[in-house]
């Protein structure tokens, strides 16, 4: 399938930022809006506790599928507030389902698959919580994949090394990896990056 | 961190759930080695005897971090560029550990040739490893050539053991009895 091809439209609910949202069926307790004091501004663990009275103002929720056991793909609503992840059943429920904590994970963009039950391509996005536990989320277009890793790479604080600097050449070969040649995009300042593969190195190392 | 003009500056540092990226102050020379290589192995004692003090400037600076490099050669030194004023700098701490004033280090670490004996006899050991390798890197500035290598590593692990330093190539007759003497204080 080709970018911008919406197979499954109809079935896809309208992703919303809930602040904004001014459709009804967005009820206080999720939104948070009938709480009322926009001057708070409620910080990830102030909030801690309060998860059914209301979510951070930034709270960001959309469609998403994870998939079962039995590689099926199963439809969930997500939604990111502050660092935490809540999955629900469906769009409206109080309850969530399952719920991810962000800190110090890792966000990866994963390459296109087709899903065989879906019968159309779809655009995974991982979380890896490190040393060996991981989640994947999967959208039915590239935009929504887009928007959400933009979302989830600004709560986790990911700041993308390739958007700093322009690898070139390769200098070298040192102890524990390549080393390549890369400028700075916006000040041209010319440094060596050492890549270091976390494989390679033994957990005794990393302390 | 460590911010001294004779060890390779860090810059930034990245990761990914993969990879680290280690963002490096940029060398426009080579290796030491290549810088030797390329003069034929022949240096002055007064242009070794530079690049040897801001070495050891830069070895003394770790150590009074606490820092062991540990894995001291000739290709882990980058010099900044290639003209007779380049400045060499210390790269690579891949090896390098932190140790307390008493504490002593014993993973067997380093690079044939450089290594110090007491590493090689599995002792307990300390910051004056980095003091041999950084010997061998004299020697092999000024006689382009280890105090202690063999074709065969048995031999060299032998010669670092139990060799007396040798000043037998006939380059050595052109080089003063100091620094010698400070070549017999190292090794």
């Amino acid at each position: 399938m080709i970018k911008g091809q919406h197979l499954n439209i109809n079935a896809l609910a309208p992703e919303t930022i809930l602040i904004n949202d001014p459709s009804p069926d967005a009820t206080p307790q999720e939104g948070g809006l009938g709480s009322g004091d926009n001057s708070l501004n409620m910080q990830p663990l102030q909030g801690f506790g309060e998860y059914d009275k209301g979510l951070d103002e930034s709270a960001y929720s959309g469609q998403l599928y994870l998939k079962t056991k039995t590689e099926r793909l199963k439809e969930h609503w997500g939604t990111l507030s502050g660092n935490e992840l809540y999955f629900y059943r469906k769009h409206g429920d109080t309850e969530h389902r399952l719920m991810h904590i962000l800190t110090g994970t890792f966000i990866k963009e994963m390459p296109v698959e087709y899903s065989e039950t879906e019968e159309q391509d779809i655009y995974p996005v991982k979380i890896v919580l490190p040393p060996n536990k991981s989640r994947i989320l999967y959208f039915m277009t590239q935009e929504k994949q887009a928007v959400w890793l933009k979302k989830l790479r600004e709560v986790v604080g990911d700041s993308n090394m390739f958007d700093y600097y322009n690898l070139e050449d390769n200098i070298g070969k040192g102890q524990f990896g390549l080393v390549k040649l890369a400028t700075h995009r916006k000040n041209g300042q010319k440094v060596a990056i050492k890549i270091v593969n976390k494989k390679d190195m033994k957990p005794i190392e990393i302390y | 961190m460590a911010q001294h003009p004779n060890i390779v500056g860090l810059i930034d540092l990245f990761e990914n759930c993969d990879y680290y990226y280690i963002i490096l102050e940029f060398m426009q020379g080579k290796d030491m080695f290549d810088y030797i290589q390329i003069r034929n192995f022949q240096l002055s004692e007064k242009r070794v005897k530079e690049m040897a003090f801001q070495i050891g400037q830069a070895i003394r600076y770790l150590h009074n971090y606490g820092i062991v490099h540990r894995d001291l050669k000739l290709e882990n030194v980058m010099m900044s560029d290639n003209t007779e004023a380049s400045v060499p700098k210390l790269v690579d701490f891949g090896l390098a550990k932190m140790i307390g004033p008493n504490e002593k280090a014993s993973e067997p670490f380093g690079t044939l040739g450089y290594v110090a004996p007491e590493i090689l006899k599995k002792q307990p050991y300390s910051f004056s490893c980095d003091l041999w390798s950084f010997g061998c890197i004299i020697y092999a500035l000024l006689s382009g050539s280890l105090p202690f290598d063999h074709e065969s590593q048995k031999e060299t692990i032998k010669m670092t053991l139990n060799k007396k330093l040798e000043f037998d190539l006939p380059c050595w007759s052109n080089f003063t009895p100091e620094c010698k003497d400070l070549l017999v204080q190292l090794l």
